[in-house]
C-alpha cells in the first residue's frame, strides 16, 4: 500500500485461474491473505487459503434492515455489496491487549503475530475507510506502534465495483465505485461470452512486483472499455445517494436544533451501526489483575458512542437522552470528522442501513435536516 | 520512530503533601526512562495505580526547571484517583504523556495575566503563577483570583501565603462557606472577580475549575469587555487514551486530550451552550 | 469641615454627566472602624453603601450555631438591597470588618425624586439594580456548591 505509485502503462487482464495463482502468490510471499468468503447467512470476511474459498455464485440482497444472500446464475466473485465485517477488523481488532505487567513494572506490550495482511477484494467505499482509519489511528504513520506497523505492511488487491447495491451510495461520497487512491493493485470484474477475467490496474511497485509472478495478458482495448463502462455504469445505478451539500456546516446547525427527536423515537441506541462502519474507531479501555492483584493487563475493546456510559464524567453521563447520542454519531460522521480528520467519516457503504434493526437511513436523516435547516447562504466557521 | 505513546513508563512517588482532606501532592520521579518532552502548563499526564486503572490528571509542579521530576495533585473520587491518592512513597506509578494543549500565557505584550481558579481547579493553574514569577517583567499586572468550598480546602495553602505577601502578585482568596475563625472574603468567585479593575484591552484570563464557574467566570469577563478570544478555559470530558484515538473525550469537533484541555472561549462558548453534547 | 468629595463606583459610571452631579446631593461619604456595626437585622432600610475600600460582614445569628457569616462585602461592591423590597427592613446585619470607607446613598430621598424626575430615578435605580443582580448571579452559583465532589455510583 506504501509502495510509490507508478504510471499506468498497459492494463493487464487475469484470468479466473490467475486470482487464484495471485491468492498462491500472496501467500508464498508470507501474506496472511483475508478476502470476501461465504457463510451460511452473509458474505464475510476470512482467511482465503486459496481462491476457491471466495463467494463464487453469490450475491446479496440489501435494504434498511436488510440482508439477505442469494445464488447468482454466474460464478462471480466480487459482485456483492458489503456484508457485516469490514477490513477494520483485522487494522483495529475488537479486542486487543495494550500491554501486561508486573506490580513494579515494566509495563510490555504483548508480542503479537505481526504476518502482513494482505485484503482482496476491497471495494472502493472500504478502500476508503481503510485510508479514513489511517488518519485516525496512526497520527505519526512512521509512529512505533503495533497499529503503525500493521497499516505500513498492507497489501491491497481492490475491486471496482460494478453491482452496487440497494444501501450503497459510494458514488455521492465519492468513494466509489471506482476504488483508489491506495492500492496495490485492482481488479474489474468481467463475466460474459469470452470468458471470466478481471481488467487489473496496478497501483504500486509492489503492486506491479506481485503481479510480476502472475501469469496475465496485456488486455485488448474492448475488455478495458467493457470493464471501464461496467464500473461507470455503476455508479448510475446506485441504491440511494447522500444529499449534495456541504454536511459539515448542516451538522453544525442542528447540533443546537430541535430536529433530534423524530429519528430518537426510532433509534433503539444498540449501536449496530457503529460495530459494522467501517470507520468507526471509538474503544474502550480495560484494567484486569489476576486473582493475586501481582499481574496487570490493560486490553483496548470496540465500545460505541450509543453506550449510556460512554461519556461517563463526574459520577454520571454527558449523554444520557437517546436524541444526544443519535445526534453524536450522525455529527461525528458527517460533520466533525471533518474539522478532526480532515475528511468525511462516511464513506457511502450502506453497512448502517443494513443492519439497523429499524431501518434507520443516514442518507434520509441527511436530507431530512437539509430540507429543515437550509443554509441561507450562512457563513458557517 | 517514536515510542508507543499507550505504554507507560515507572515513576515512583518519592513525597507525598496531604493538602486538604481529599487532596494530595505527589512528587514522582522516574525509575527509568522519563517521559520524552517536558510538560507545559495546563497540559495533562495519564496516570496509573497498579490493578485499578487510569485517569488523567493535569500537572500541578513548576514547569521552570529542567528536570524529571512530575508533580500532581489528585482528589480522590473515585476508585483509581483514591488509588493515587494514597499511594505511599515509593508506591511506583505508570505514566504516559504529556498530553493535550496548555495555556497560552503570552498572547499579549505586557499584558495583564489574570488566572481564576475554582476549588482543585487551582492545580493545572498553579504551573501558570509560577512560570509568569519566574518571567514576571513579561507582565503588566498579575493576578489571581481563588475560590474554595471552605477554608479547610484550600490548596498550596504555603504557596498562597508566600504569594499573598509579594507586590508584583496580587491574591484574592474567596470561600463560599465560612467557618468560624476565618478572617477573608466569603462570596462566590465571581464577587472577587468583580472587583478586579480588568483592562479588557490588555488582559489574559486564564479560567480553572467547575465547568458552571468557569462559564459564570467568563460571561462576567466579557460583560467587562473582555473579548472572548482573550479568555481560556480548562475543559474537561472523559479521557482514556489522550491520543485523539479513542473517542470519549469528544466535545463537538473538539477531541479534548488532543484540542484542549484548554480552549479558547471563542471555540468553547457555543459548545457549552448546548446541552449533552 | 467640608466632608470629602464622595467617589462613585465604576458600576454608575454609565449614568450622564448631569444624572452624576444630581446623585451628589443624596450622597455622602463615610467611613467605619474595624468592629462597627453598619445595619442591624429588622431595622428599616432607608440607605445603600457604595464601598470603596475595606470590607463589611454580613452575618445572622442561628441558635446553636451561633452568628454565622453569609457574605463578605468589598470595595467596589454594594451593601444593602433590602430597600428595594416592600417592606424595606434589613435582612441580615451588618458589620466592619477593616477600616471601611463608602458613599451612603440616601435611598428615601432618591425614590422620593421619581414624581418630579422619574428618568433620574430610573437610571440610578437601574444601575444599582445591576449590582444587586451580580449579587444575585454569585449567590445562586454558590448554592450549586460546585467545589464539593461528588463520589461516583
Amino acid at each position: 500500500m506504501d509502495g510509490a505509485r507508478i504510471p499506468r502503462v498497459d492494463e493487464r487482464i487475469l484470468d479466473r485461474r490467475g486470482l487464484d495463482l495471485l491468492i498462491d502468490v500472496l501467500r508464498g510471499r508470507g501474506y496472511r491473505v483475508v478476502g470476501p468468503t461465504a457463510s451460511d447467512t452473509a458474505i464475510v470476511l476470512g482467511e482465503l487459503e486459496s481462491g476457491a474459498d471466495l463467494p463464487a455464485g453469490w450475491g446479496v440482497e440489501t435494504g434498511p434492515g436488510r440482508y439477505r444472500l442469494h445464488r447468482r446464475g454466474d460464478d462471480a466473485v466480487f459482485a456483492h455489496s458489503s456484508g457485516p465485517r469490514s477490513w477494520k477488523q483485522y487494522l483495529h481488532p475488537p479486542r486487543r491487549q495494550l500491554w501486561s505487567t508486573d506490580r513494579d513494572g515494566p509495563w510490555e506490550p504483548p508480542v503479537v503475530d505481526e504476518t502482513p495482511y494482505a485484503f482482496v477484494g476491497v471495494h472502493g467505499c472500504d478502500l476508503a475507510a481503510i485510508a479514513v482509519l489511517r488518519r485516525v489511528l496512526c497520527p505519526d504513520p512512521d509512529g512505533d506502534t503495533p497499529t503503525a506497523r500493521r497499516f505500513r505492511s498492507l497489501f491491497v488487491v481492490a475491486a471496482h465495483c460494478t453491482e452496487p447495491g440497494g444501501v450503497c451510495f459510494c458514488a455521492s461520497m465519492g468513494t466509489g465505485p471506482a476504488a483508489g487512491p491506495g492500492y496495490d493493485l485492482a481488479l474489474t470484474e468481467l463475466l460474459d461470452d469470452h470468458g471470466h477475467r478481471f481488467l487489473v490496474d496496478v497501483g504500486t511497485e509492489a503492486g506491479a512486483a506481485v503481479l510480476g509472478d502472475v501469469e496475465c495478458r496485456v488486455a485488448e482495448a474492448d475488455d478495458v472499455d467493457r470493464a471501464r463502462r461496467a464500473v461507470a455504469d455503476a455508479a448510475r445505478h446506485m441504491g440511494r445517494h447522500m444529499p449534495d451539500t456541504d454536511l459539515r456546516g448542516l451538522l453544525r446547525r442542528a447540533r443546537d436544533a430541535d430536529v433530534w427527536e423524530d429519528v430518537a423515537d426510532r433509534c433503539l441506541t444498540c449501536g449496530n451501526c457503529t460495530m459494522v462502519c467501517p470507520t468507526c474507531f471509538c474503544t474502550t479501555t480495560e484494567d484486569t489483575t489476576d486473582l493475586t492483584g501481582e499481574h496487570a493487563e490493560r486490553w483496548q475493546h470496540w465500545s460505541s458512542c450509543f453506550e449510556l456510559d460512554f461519556s461517563h464524567l463526574h459520577g454520571g453521563d454527558v449523554r444520557t437522552s437517546g436524541e444526544s447520542r443519535y445526534r453524536q454519531w450522525m455529527s461525528h460522521k458527517l460533520g466533525t470528522w471533518f474539522d478532526q480528520f480532515g475528511s468525511s467519516g462516511c464513506v457511502g457503504c450502506g453497512r448502517c442501513i443494513d443492519w439497523c434493526p429499524v431501518g434507520i437511513d443516514i442518507t434520509e436523516e441527511a436530507a431530512r435536516l437539509s430540507e429543515l435547516l437550509p443554509a441561507w447562504g450562512q457563513d458557517d466557521r | 520512530m517514536t515510542r508507543d505513546p499507550a505504554i507507560p513508563l515507572g515513576y515512583r512517588v518519592v513525597a507525598r503533601a496531604h493538602e486538604t482532606h481529599d487532596t494530595a501532592t505527589l512528587t514522582l520521579q522516574p525509575i527509568k526512562d522519563s517521559v520524552e518532552r517536558r510538560f507545559a502548563p495546563g497540559q495533562f499526564m495519564m496516570l496509573y495505580a497498579h490493578g485499578v486503572g487510569e485517569v488523567a490528571v493535569s500537572v500541578s509542579g513548576d514547569p521552570t526547571p529542567d528536570s524529571d521530576t512530575l508533580v500532581h495533585t489528585i482528589r480522590s473520587v473515585g476508585a483509581v484517583s483514591r488509588a493515587l491518592h494514597d499511594a505511599p512513597v515509593g508506591t511506583v506509578i505508570g505514566v504516559r504523556g504529556p498530553f493535550g494543549r496548555g495555556w497560552r500565557m503570552h498572547t499579549h505584550p505586557d499584558g495583564d495575566l489574570l488566572v481564576v481558579a475554582g476549588g482543585v481547579g487551582l492545580a493545572p493553574l498553579r504551573p501558570v503563577v509560577l512560570a509568569a514569577l519566574a518571567a514576571r517583567d513579561r507582565f503588566r499586572r498579575l493576578i489571581l483570583v481563588v475560590g474554595a468550598r471552605t477554608p479547610a480546602n484550600i490548596l498550596f495553602r504555603s504557596d498562597l501565603s508566600a504569594w499573598a505577601t509579594r507586590d508584583d502578585l496580587t491574591v484574592e482568596l474567596t470561600i463560599d462557606q465560612p467557618v468560624s475563625g476565618w478572617s477573608g472574603a466569603v462570596g462566590f468567585v465571581t464577587e472577587a472577580l468583580q472587583r478586579i479593575d480588568v483592562d479588557p484591552a490588555r488582559t489574559i484570563a486564564l479560567l480553572c475549575g467547575p465547568e458552571p464557574m468557569m462559564r459564570f467566570c467568563a460571561r462576567a469577563l466579557m460583560s467587562r469587555g473582555v473579548p472572548a478570544g482573550d479568555i481560556q478555559l480548562s475543559l474537561e470530558r472523559n479521557m482514556q487514551c489522550g491520543t485523539g484515538q479513542c473517542g470519549h473525550c469528544q466535545l463537538g469537533e473538539l477531541l479534548l486530550c488532543r484540542d484542549g484541555p484548554v480552549v479558547d472561549y471563542t471555540v468553547a462558548e457555543p459548545l457549552l451552550r448546548v446541552p449533552e453534547l | 469641615m467640608n466632608p470629602p468629595e464622595p467617589v462613585l463606583p465604576a458600576a454608575l459610571a454609565g449614568l450622564s454627566e448631569q444624572h452624576r452631579t444630581r446623585l451628589g446631593n443624596f450622597a455622602v461619604a463615610v467611613r467605619f472602624a474595624p468592629g462597627e456595626p453598619v445595619f442591624r437585622e429588622d431595622e428599616p432600610a432607608t440607605r445603600c453603601w457604595l464601598l470603596h475600600t475595606g470590607s463589611v460582614v454580613l452575618s445572622t445569628v442561628i441558635p446553636g450555631r451561633g452568628t454565622v457569616v453569609l457574605e463578605t462585602v468589598h470595595g467596589g461592591d454594594i451593601l444593602g438591597c433590602s430597600w428595594l423590597a416592600a417592606r424595606p427592613r434589613w435582612q441580615f446585619t451588618a458589620h466592619a470588618a477593616a477600616v471601611t470607607e463608602a458613599t451612603e446613598l440616601d435611598v428615601v430621598a432618591l425614590q422620593a425624586t421619581a414624581a418630579d424626575d422619574p428618568a433620574f430615578t430610573y437610571a440610578v435605580t437601574r444601575a444599582l439594580s445591576e449590582m444587586i443582580v451580580a449579587r444575585l448571579h454569585s449567590t445562586r452559583a454558590r448554592l450549586l456548591d460546585l467545589y464539593a465532589g461528588r463520589s461516583p455510583e
